[in-house]
């Protein structure tokens, strides 16, 4: 009895020690341990387990910059796919009126997420008016100073895989970088229109309906903008007629015609040169007629015009005819803009 | 205490801590397993897409229905409670050109008056 | 009985058995240690995209003033597409091929994918099989990959499936998921 309760004095073996750890002189082979040695050990083994998976949560905090990046490359996706911009017309903004651009998005309109919009897009890719990177760190990535320079390279691609825009950003990344990719519609630009205006008129009269244009029907992705987007046209005229002027004005509900200042003489390319200076004749370019090019850049009308506007074009010639020719820029002539082109938009970051 | 033999202890205590520090790495290793709720997570819990799907598809129907009611809506609410779990409710107000629409999926709720 | 004899053979014995424990562990456990946050990214990458994808296919490319009504000038491919009469299997084939082509062209690249219909026939939830099990570029199966789900919202003028000539949502899903 004594051997179980005070192995301490157990007398019953030679030379064995008191705990019972290691025999000089004989090797037991009973494999047993003492018992106070079996429950302290077994406590201490419970108590280290249970210290051991509390500890786990220690390392949690270790950052893995992977995750940071595809964080930053997804919201900068959403701006730019989804967000029409801060403000929504940044694109007409100049070079020194650059820092007005609080935010850059691509979208069309807020109502039409995943729709871009032709003019933002070129204006966003034009390296000669965003340098990478600070610009669009500070309107688009949001790591200006004090926070982490993040570098990224934005890609936009047709569905061929062929680059639509040289790619905005540092060319090579590493393997590990934040990445995520979106399918998005790029809302065309109208194309050139023409007008056959043959005859050798007196004046050429061309009128952009606004409110024709803005329909609501169809709804901003598929309108002709006149005051966003870049309108051009051209006149197809015989050839040998003198263009004396072309003149841009307002039209008003009274059919009163108000011409705009800055738009006299306007600036065209045509078959017989670019002018002005005015008069110009219009040489045959080879197809039996001549042309004129008007071209509109975006945004053009925008500050003076409102939805409701006529836009007119007076365009007017050297001609013993007096005869005077009106079209309408509408959905009966223009085209084009109502075509929503696939697109691939890739952000990388790291 | 007498007769203790020292001998070859610490090689022994040693290896016993060596044994239990593999088994602490191994524990961390199985715990790494329920580590990492990252941004993507949070990203995936927001149901931006099923918002924006919603309002353009009510936005459509009242389009091309001018004097839809709220109960063509059934169909979509219990389409929606039961294959995606979020509880709809449309009402379309045509006298004020405007529909008001609730969304609640269990994580977010929105809440919308939409004045055409 | 127990004693105090060869303890230095219990803490051995103990000892190598934690080792061996432990190294069984490591050893079964040795398939990749996918963490959930590694998938969350993946997947979040591949819903967003899905999600993107499914939006231009409800989408019209273009407006056509020709239409008859407001439904037909913007009337989008998924809007044209689930409007077949899925009772006849020349009209399933058909549209497996469409939508896994147009899928492929928006997306940019070639996923699997696997999209069902659900409907509400007036008292339960119903189940509309529209796809083509026989085709070989797009299996039904994921064979244990990961996979995301996407719901669209389709809005049918007159879906030529059912018999009543009624407008009606219908709730799109797919499943996609990479090789």
């Amino acid at each position: 009895m004594s051997q179980y309760l005070f192995p301490l004095y157990d007398t019953s073996k030679k030379g064995k020690s008191e705990f019972g750890i290691f025999k000089s002189t004989e090797m037991g082979e009973d494999g047993q341990l003492s018992i106070d040695f079996l429950i302290g050990f077994t406590l201490f083994i419970i108590g280290f387990i249970f210290v051991v998976t509390l500890m786990s949560g220690l390392l949690v905090g270790l950052q893995s910059k992977t995750i940071d990046y595809d964080a930053v490359a997804y919201r900068t996706s959403v701006i730019l796919v989804e967000d029409p911009g801060e403000p929504s017309n940044w694109f007409i903004y100049k070079d020194y009126e650059k820092d007005n651009i609080i935010r850059l998005g691509l979208a069309l309109s807020r109502e039409y997420p995943g729709v871009l919009s032709e003019v933002k897009v070129e204006r966003f890719f034009d390296s000669a008016f965003f340098s990478y990177p600070g610009d669009y760190r500070d309107r688009l990535i949001f790591s200006g100073k004090g926070f982490f320079p993040y570098e990224f390279q934005i890609t936009l691609r047709n569905s061929q895989g062929n680059y639509l825009y040289p790619p905005i950003g540092s060319p090579m990344y590493p393997p590990k970088h934040g990445y995520i990719k979106r399918a998005v519609f790029i809302k065309k630009n109208p194309d050139v229109v023409e007008f056959n205006c043959w005859g050798n008129p007196q004046e050429i009269d061309i009128d952009l309906n606004f409110p024709e244009l803005y329909d609501s029907e169809r709804g901003e992705i598929y309108q002709i903008d006149p005051r966003q987007m870049p309108i051009r046209m051209r006149l197809r005229t015989d050839p040998g007629v003198e263009l004396s002027d072309i003149i841009i004005g307002l039209l008003d509900s009274n059919g009163i015609f108000t011409p705009l200042p800055g738009f006299s003489s306007l600036p065209v390319e045509t078959s017989g040169g670019n002018a002005p200076p005015y008069p110009i004749t219009i040489q045959d370019d080879g197809s039996g007629s001549g042309y004129i090019d008007i071209s509109f850049p975006a945004g053009c009308f925008y500050d003076f015009t409102n939805k409701e506007s006529h836009v007119l074009i007076k365009a007017t010639f050297n001609s013993p005819n007096q005869v005077m020719q009106e079209y309408q820029y509408d959905y009966n002539t223009a085209y084009g803009a109502e075509e929503l082109q696939p697109a691939i938009l890739e952000v990388r970051v790291w | 205490m007498e007769g203790l033999n020292e001998d070859g202890q610490w090689i022994i205590l040693m290896g016993l801590i060596a044994s239990m520090i593999i088994f602490f790495f191994a524990l961390l290793v199985n715990q790494s397993i329920i580590v990492g709720k990252t941004t993507a997570e949070s990203v995936l819990d927001f149901p931006k897409s099923d918002i924006q799907d919603l309002r353009r598809e009510i936005m459509r129907i009242w389009e091309c229905n001018p004097d839809v009611q709220d109960d063509f809506f059934i169909s979509i609410e219990s389409l929606a409670l039961e294959r995606k779990g979020a509880l709809i409710h449309v009402h379309i107000d045509t006298p004020n050109n405007m529909f008001n629409l609730h969304f609640n999926n269990g994580v977010t709720e929105y809440n919308e008056n939409y004045y055409r | 009985m127990v004693n105090n004899d060869a303890q230095l053979y219990t803490i051995e014995g103990l000892a190598a058995a934690i080792l061996m424990v432990v190294t069984a562990y490591f050893v079964i456990n040795s398939t990749t240690l996918l963490t959930p946050g590694d998938t969350h990214i993946t997947d979040m990458q591949l819903e967003q995209l899905g999600a993107d994808v499914l939006r231009m296919m409800d989408t019209a490319p273009h407006f056509d003033p020709n239409g008859a009504n407001i439904y037909e000038r913007k009337e989008s491919f998924l809007e044209d597409e689930l409007s077949r009469d899925f009772r006849i299997s020349n009209e399933i084939t058909e549209f497996t091929q469409n939508f896994n082509r147009t899928f492929h062209d928006y997306a940019g690249e070639s996923l699997h994918v696997y999209p069902t219909v659900y409907y509400w026939d007036g008292g339960n939830v119903q189940r509309l099989n529209i796809w083509d099990f026989s085709n070989p570029d797009a299996p039904p199966f994921t064979n244990r990959d990961h996979y995301v789900t996407v719901t669209r919202w389709v809005y049918l003028n007159d879906p030529k499936w059912d018999n009543d000539n009624k407008p009606r949502s219908v709730l799109l899903e797919v499943l996609i998921w990479r090789d």
